[in-house]
């Protein structure tokens, strides 16, 4: 019986537990902390998670999917192979190999997790998470924001106090925490963020640039010479602090087009989005009231903060260098985990307190004084601590009304048609005048994030708390059985060949992305390992797993994909 | 129960004492086991700093001069060259040279900021504002600033002298006349307005600053869901019942086909003209009767002008203007033939059947 904490990332996910009077990182099946966030469905229609997923992005696309986690709270389904799946169900399947190198790693059954959050996630999103680790099989105990979980790695790590400022950018989210830890509480004061800025906006902004430079369309590619053209760019990104001027060759048709980059081109094609990490930084320090002078220290979290120039951004900004010693891209993996470890009360743990916000403004649609619908009543103000619950009272405005629809939204604007719709409550009232009739809306968010709506018509002193019908992305208890039934059907790639599947898989990736001689040694190592994979000799197997590495380590080195 | 009572402390103005009472009660209402009580001693504990820092504030001002604040106030300055752990940032960012650097740059971008704003064709193009993102200037806090001060100045003089042409010129006057709201909404994403209600505020006074918000008072969700859809790797997302997602992207399509709208109107601009050439050139010749001249005429123009109305397409019926002053002219003798039409038609029928 083990609570395990997950940071289910946009590009990668990663898991850790509270171990005796430690923290573990949990490594997966190829000896890695981080899983590439990649489903996929192999040719024996098994499922496939992880690096192996990942190098099959390139030769089958149809049956492999990344970057889901963005259609999180929303209906879309993603179609591999033969069947559909919503993005929750993709999470639950990623969620489910972590689990299982958790349960190997730990040698004990896992039945509860913490899943992290990015702090910016609507309602919608939140819910669809909770949702994915119950597809998992999974009790998710919390839900914890991101830069939180950040925070407590560097807290428990350093033990230092002060107010910090934590900058969170993902593959895909960029969250923005100011918090404060003083005598074992650590207190969130604000949050804020872009639910779509990180790593894959950068290299989507590079690609976007090369083709309009080269005036071609993204619809003229094939998509496999779109995603070969994408691979270029994530690696260009990773290296390109070591990239003076480079001449890409991109694949157009049987043609090869030079493409020339430098670091100079990078930093022009990326400034629109760097600019774009002013706006939630400016909003939290003004929501916690303080200004960047007060902010004892800026910590860093997330692979995309590696970047030179969103560094020196951030420098330029406040003035002085950010600070980041904990690997950002397991940071927030191990602030789960620690928080994992503290549902668990273990006493190496115990005291720490943590508080944190709600980053958005909860209330309802209401008519205004003038008879005009769709403006917003705020109940809960966003950067309200949390758990919080807070009552309004609204009238009826029309006479011998029947009903009260209570509809839930989530924003910042006054009109509550841009903002996000969370569901609604119809309450029936009795008959009377317009005005007289009234209920009590309460609204009620606790530590997971999560809102709980109870209605109270004041008359007859019933309450409805039949919470959010509707909401985009929810189910039925019918529909979670149902896709429940249809995920347990799924078959896994066994775990001993994942080594093996992920190695072959780099090979064809390799082969498809290369021409001429090399290709034909590709082909040669590939159908030699193979044979040796037949012959099932341990130590042969081993040796030749070696080589066959080193082999395509090189080949990917030097091909630049 | 008092504030205090709450924190089980007497009262105090020292900072560090409640923050330490605080953090010992909340170890017994830890928010997640006592939801109730962590939100009693939480308010309370609000109170009680905002208490403290009101009267140190006011402490502090009535001893402005001591000699303690003083010392205090040293150490302040000192602080920030002690925290030069790396020494690179401090020195590009204060040095002389950077700073000769963005004043040179400044320079240069209010010109070609001043030269692309001049020009109608290229205000409103955004591939045209790019230039921008050339240096890393643009994002120093400062230079980003006064840049965008700038900007909005500028932008500001135009829309506000169009506004200030009369309505007649206002409606003939090209669509591009001022600097449309999306080209505001994208520079906004650099320059950040939004933000700087205050600064905006001070430099251009009230009527502006609203002027201003309000072009920038759209979001629109449609746009991040368009953007989530357009990044998930592999697979195949399909649609589900997401109307609005349709809706965003026919627009998107619309906006892409106003630029084929454009020849449209020369096209049409053009039949109205050759109409008019070919029933001058018949009347000159007299090959058939003037009746059926004028009102073919009449019809075709009529015509042109209704599809320009049901289709909504403003540019049609702007630039039929000349035509539509011609319409004008032929419109008495239009209705007085109009009532003979009927007449007419079959006049003009019989008159192929009898050339043929």
């Amino acid at each position: 019986m083990a609570i395990i904490g997950i940071d289910l990332g946009t590009t990668n996910s990663t898991c850790c537990a509270w171990k005796g009077n430690e923290l573990l990182k949990i490594p997966n099946a190829l000896n890695s902390f981080l899983t590439p966030s990649v489903v996929g469905i192999d040719d024996h229609k098994t499922i496939i998670v992880g690096q192996t997923a990942k190098e099959r992005l390139l030769t089958h696309p149809d049956k492999t999917v990344a970057v889901f986690k963005r259609l999180m709270g929303s209906d879309h389904k993603v179609k591999i192979a033969s069947n559909s799946y919503s993005a929750p169900e993709l999470s639950s399947i990623i969620i489910r190999s972590l689990i299982e190198d958790a349960e190997t790693h730990l040698d004990e059954k896992v039945t509860e997790a913490v899943i992290s959050v990015p702090a910016y996630f609507n309602e919608n999103q939140r819910a669809a998470t909770k949702l994915a680790g119950e597809l998992a099989g999974v009790r998710v105990r919390r839900l914890i924001n991101e830069p939180t979980a950040a925070a407590m790695a560097y807290g428990l790590n350093r033990r230092q106090e002060g107010t910090f400022l934590i900058l969170d950018m993902g593959g895909g989210t960029f969250d923005v925490s100011i918090l404060e830890y003083f005598s074992g509480v650590m207190e969130v004061h604000a949050s804020s963020g872009d639910n779509f800025l990180g790593g894959e906006d950068f290299v989507q902004a590079m690609i976007d640039d090369a083709l309009v430079k080269l005036n071609l369309r993204k619809e003229e590619l094939t998509s496999k010479e779109n995603h070969l053209l994408y691979l270029q760019m994530e690696s260009l990104k990773n290296r390109i602090d070591q990239v003076d001027r480079e001449t890409l060759q991109i694949q157009v048709g049987d043609e090869f087009v030079d493409f020339k980059v430098s670091q100079q081109w990078f930093s022009t094609t990326i400034t629109p989005l760097l600019l774009r990490v002013r706006t939630p930084i400016q909003m939290a320090l003004n929501d916690a009231g303080m200004h960047a002078q007060q902010i004892d220290e800026i910590i860093l979290a997330g692979g995309a903060t590696r970047l030179r120039q969103f560094r020196s951004m951030v420098a330029k900004i406040f003035g002085r260098l950010p600070f980041c010693d904990i690997d950002p891209d397991t940071v927030v993996g191990i602030g789960a985990g620690i928080q994992a470890g503290l549902l668990e009360k273990n006493r190496a743990l115990d005291d720490i307190v943590l508080t944190d916000v709600c980053p958005y403004t909860l209330g309802i649609e209401v008519v205004d004084e003038n008879g005009k619908p769709g403006q917003f009543l705020p109940i809960i103000e966003r950067n309200s601590i949390v758990p919080v619950s807070i009552e309004r009272r609204v009238y009826t405005t029309q006479n011998d009304q029947k009903f009260l629809m209570i509809k839930v939204y989530q924003g910042e604007n006054r009109l509550v048609e841009k903002n996000v719709f969370l569901g609604f409550v119809n309450v029936p009232v009795p008959k009377s005048k317009a005005g007289i009739e009234s209920v009590r809306v309460r609204y009620s968010y606790d530590m997971n994030g999560l809102l709980v709506v109870d209605v109270t018509v004041e008359s007859t002193g019933k309450i409805f708390n039949k919470v959010i019908e509707n909401a985009p992305g929810m189910l039925s208890d019918a529909e979670k059985q149902s896709s429940l039934k249809k995920l347990e059907k799924l078959k896994f790639h066994p775990r001993d060949d994942q080594k093996n599947a992920q190695l072959i898989a780099k090979g064809d990736r390799l082969y498809t992305s290369s021409l001429g001689e090399v290709r034909n040694q590709i082909a040669m190592a590939i159908s030699n390992f193979e044979r040796v994979l037949e012959k099932q000799n341990k130590v042969q197997i081993e040796r030749a797993q070696k080589e066959f590495s080193d082999y395509l380590e090189e080949l990917d080195k030097e091909g630049h994909f | 129960m008092s504030v205090w009572e709450a924190l089980a402390i007497q009262q105090t103005l020292s900072v560090n004492e409640i923050k330490n009472a605080y953090a010992k009660q909340l170890k017994n209402c830890r928010p997640d086991i006592d939801p109730e009580g962590f939100q009693v001693l939480h308010r309370a504990y609000k109170e009680a700093l905002r208490i403290a820092h009101e009267q140190n504030e006011l402490n502090s001002k009535s001893s402005r001069d001591s000699e303690q604040v003083y010392i205090d106030n040293s150490k302040l300055v000192d602080e920030p060259l002690k925290v030069t752990e790396n020494q690179e940032v401090e020195k590009t960012i204060g040095s002389v040279a950077y700073t000769e650097k963005l004043n040179q740059e400044y320079q240069n971008y209010t010109r070609i900021i001043t030269e692309v704003l001049k020009n109608t064709k290229t205000r409103n193009d955004i591939s045209q504002w790019k230039f921008l993102f050339k240096s890393d200037c643009i994002l120093d806090p400062q230079f980003n600033e006064e840049l965008g001060l700038f900007v909005i100045e500028n932008i500001l003089a135009i829309n506000n002298d169009f506004q200030n042409l009369t309505r007649h010129k206002k409606r003939y006057s090209l669509p591009d006349a001022t600097v449309r709201e999306e080209t505001v909404r994208y520079l906004d994403t650099i320059f950040y307005w939004r933000g700087k209600v205050q600064n905006l505020r001070y430099y251009f006074g009230d009527d502006d600053t609203v002027k201003i918000l309000n072009m920038l008072d759209e979001y629109d969700q449609n746009i991040d869901e368009i953007s989530a859809i357009k990044s998930v790797k592999g697979g195949e997302v399909k649609e589900k019942a997401s109307q609005r997602v349709d809706e965003a992207r026919a627009f998107s399509e619309a906006r892409d086909a106003l630029g084929e709208l454009k020849n449209i109107t020369y096209f049409t601009h053009g039949i109205g003209i050759l109409v008019l050439l070919f029933s001058i050139n018949t009347l000159m010749e007299k090959q058939v009767p003037s009746e059926i001249a004028f009102s073919s005429t009449f019809f075709i123009l009529f015509i042109i002008q209704l599809v320009g109305v049901t289709i909504k397409n403003r540019y049609i019926l702007y630039t039929m203007w000349p035509t539509s002053c011609l319409l004008l002219f032929f419109f008495p003798i239009g209705t007085f033939l109009g009532v003979r039409m009927g007449l007419c038609l079959s006049r003009g029928l019989k008159y192929f059947r009898y050339a043929r």
